[in-house]
């Protein structure tokens, strides 16, 4: 346990790269969390922190009133894992095996010096956000939670937009092609270009069709068509407005709400956001304030407390795609970020 | 807790003793202020406007 306190620059920096090689070069789409066991229970006996996995397939290090929470399931695909000089690529390098790899070892350094720490790496994030929810469930209790997404390295997110997941089902009478005088994909194609709303404002609502089936054979006029919206909308729209505009366009439709999350808001105020703020600051690094436009587990883990953040190292424009890099640098800067927010939220 | 003027609104803005310079509150007005030191004494400006992240 005792090699876990606070250690040199070097060895930390040669402790979070190892660590991140070895969870990136574990491949862990949604539903194959559990793969990681082996390295959680290698994680629990070095550091003395107790373990538990869950059902979903979150492993759950340590024990506190203060949460570093971050995600081992990865978008899929998998991507060669390379390294150099100060970097590392793999999937899930930014997305987010990085953020977890750095609360990890923060989690363990304040553990080390008897910090109550919960660090949790949640399953299914990038599918129904399963592990997040099972850990409402569960009835846990936390005074402060921190995010671990890749918000930069400097920015500090304060906000998340809400999301709806729509599935839309049409009928039509089957006629021959040839003569028929309407026809529902046509049909389904106007109404979809009515609603559809691209993503050119935070507030939106930004109304994306993702999935479109229809038609039963080459020279029959469909009789039936479903098309899936997904919909992300910001603080202060009205989410049944959102979901009336979409019924009334396609009437006669079967609607179907699939899922809602809703968006969240903190104040830089709220003690977890300013123990990061602090925590960059003290790194000398000047903290940006950002609102994201996606939906992450922090929309959910916010029903346990307003004091709430997210926080990462990695550049977010390389989530979800086929170059995920990180460097060292940025692991290092978000570990002792998150170090020092702990320290300061454990005293709280 | 150290006592600052919102330069927006004018109205007191309670800052903790040990704020760090670059370091970022709300006030009651909406107003989004960063602490700056100006002559070795804590004070406040407006901050940068919350950016907008298209990421995940």
């Amino acid at each position: 346990m005792s090699q876990w306190l606070p250690p040199r620059r070097e060895s930390l920096l040669q402790r979070l790269n190892s660590l991140l090689r070895d969870l990136v070069s574990l491949y862990t789409p949604s539903g194959e969390e559990r793969k990681a066991k082996e390295i959680f229970s290698r994680l629990s006996k070095e550091t003395g922190m107790p373990l538990f996995e869950t059902e979903t397939g979150s492993f759950i290090l340590g024990g506190g009133k203060v949460l570093l929470a971050s995600h081992l399931d990865t978008v899929p695909g998998f991507i060669e894992v390379r390294g150099g000089d100060g970097w590392l690529e793999g999937r899930g390098a930014v997305d987010a095996k990085g953020p977890l790899t750095a609360m990890i070892v923060a989690g363990a350094m304040a553990w080390a010096e008897g910090k109550k720490v919960t660090v949790a790496a949640l399953a299914d994030e990038e599918n129904k956000s399963a592990g997040a929810r099972e850990l409402i469930r569960s009835g846990a209790k936390f005074d402060h939670v921190i995010i671990g997404e890749p918000t930069g390295t400097s920015g500090i997110a304060i906000e998340y937009r809400g999301l709806i997941h729509l599935d839309i089902r049409c009928q039509s009478r089957a006629e021959h092609s040839s003569s028929s005088k309407s026809n529902l994909i046509a049909e389904m194609c106007e109404r979809i270009l009515k609603i559809y709303s691209a993503p050119d404002s935070y507030l939106g609502p930004t109304i994306t069709p993702t999935i479109f089936r229809a038609g039963e054979y080459i020279n029959v006029s469909p009789s039936s068509a479903y098309t899936h919206l997904d919909i992300r909308y910001g603080r202060g729209m009205d989410e049944g407005e959102i979901i009336k505009k979409v019924k009334e366009t396609f009437t006669s439709c079967e609607v179907e709400v699939k899922d809602h999350v809703p968006p969240v808001a903190v104040s830089p105020n709220e003690p977890a956001v300013k123990a990061i703020m602090r925590g960059l600051l003290v790194n000398n690094i000047k903290p940006r304030l950002i609102r994201k436009t996606g939906t992450s587990d922090m929309n959910i883990l916010a029903q346990l407390t307003r004091s709430i953040v997210t926080y990462g190292p990695g550049d977010s424009t390389m989530e979800h795609t086929e170059s995920e890099k990180i460097t060292l640098e940025e692991l290092y800067i978000a570990a002792s970020t998150y170090k020092y927010a702990v320290d300061v939220l454990c005293r709280s | 807790m150290a006592q600052l003027k919102c330069p927006i609104c004018g109205g007191q803005v309670s800052v903790e003793d040990d704020a760090l310079p670059g370091e970022l509150v709300e006030h009651e007005c909406g107003a989004q202020l960063e602490v700056f030191k100006k002559n070795e004494t804590l004070s406040l400006r407006l901050a940068e406007e919350v950016g907008e992240d298209w990421g995940e």
